[in-house]
């Protein structure tokens, strides 16, 4: 009789575990950030990136980069994230710790030419994706989105949205530094 | 009575004016490959603006996917092949009609393990109760 009672009291216990539960589950669902997406290049070879420079008549081609650790930077005027980390680029840049290439994304190219004279030009070489073509092979959905790219191509991280001094230091720059280590 | 009536209409109406919306230029001749052009854009995520597909949105990046399922599908390539193409690069969330692999799995068959759950709660539940009735029963021949 005993043990059935403390049955009872088990099963009684069940709903409030239930809601426990599913408090942690929405818990941990409101600390989610749904915009930020997981990208599935993480760890492949990075897609074949061939295009025009945008302040000379050359093209910019990514393998040519082979050998070092590079971050790809996707920007536009017409995007306000990219206004915000534009000084950071800047900064990062003038640390030399590791060249940017900044692919303009389906941009006005006066506007382009005008905000890098305006603002400084962090960027070892300007790509310019017209028609958002090559974005797409990169699974980009915005901009600004960076990649970091190891010395043999590979796509080791992707940081979506603007980028902080914080996120730089406390993140990019540790990752950067560390794949300088690595031997091709 | 009239009003409600009059406002359901309307909003059905609406949902089916969704589907034509944003198709852009992209037209094709031949009736099967734009009933699978539409088809195919209507099942694909607008990364943008998450809860729309690429028909509905206005997002520049769904008119981009657009014309880019619409080249594909000129080029002879198929659902599979153009489906596959985006997965790769922007992950089964893009499609609103996930494949069934391993990350998948749990996804596929979670409304079965509920159903499952439910049944066997039912079950037990059933149980029980007998118990308790035949229980019941013992009790009051006893204090009969």
């Amino acid at each position: 009789m005993k043990s059935k009672n403390s049955k009872i009291k088990v099963l009684l216990l069940l709903p409030l575990l239930i809601f426990v539960l599913l408090l942690m589950v929405f818990w941990r669902g409101l600390s989610l950030d749904k915009n930020t997406l997981p990208s599935t290049l993480l760890g492949h070879l990075s897609p074949d990136l061939v295009l025009p420079d945008l302040l000379n008549n050359k093209s910019v081609d990514l393998s040519d980069y082979q050998g070092e650790v590079i971050l790809l930077n996707v920007w536009a005027t017409w995007c306000p994230g990219c206004l915000l980390e534009h000084d950071v680029l800047n900064s990062i840049a003038a640390s030399k710790e590791v060249k940017i290439i900044g692919m303009n994304y389906k941009d006005d190219l006066d506007k382009a030419i005008n905000w890098l004279e305006k603002k400084g030009n962090p960027f070892s070489a300007i790509p310019v994706d017209s028609t958002g073509r090559t974005a797409i092979e990169w699974g980009v959905y915005g901009a600004p989105e960076t990649f970091v790219i190891d010395k043999k191509g590979i796509i080791r991280y992707k940081h979506i949205a603007p980028i902080s001094m914080q996120d730089w230091e406390k993140t990019l720059l540790p990752i950067v530094q560390a794949l300088k280590q690595e031997t091709i | 009575m009239f009003r409600y009536f009059l406002t359901l209409i309307i909003s059905i109406i609406g949902t089916f004016s969704v589907q034509v919306f944003a198709l852009d230029n992209n037209r094709f001749d031949d009736p099967s490959l734009q009933t699978r052009y539409v088809e195919l854009v209507s099942e694909l995520r607008c990364l943008v603006c998450q809860n729309e597909n690429i028909v509905s949105s206005n997002a520049p990046l769904a008119k981009d996917l657009r014309n880019l399922v619409y080249e594909k599908i000129s080029q002879g390539q198929s659902d599979a092949e153009i489906r596959g193409f985006l997965i790769q690069r922007y992950g089964e969330f893009v499609t609103y009609r996930p494949q069934i692999n391993s990350k998948t799995l749990l996804l596929w068959s979670a409304p079965f393990l509920f159903l499952f759950a439910a049944i066997l709660i039912f079950l037990l539940m059933l149980n029980k109760n007998q118990v308790i009735s035949e229980d019941s029963e013992g009790i009051s021949h006893d204090s009969e």
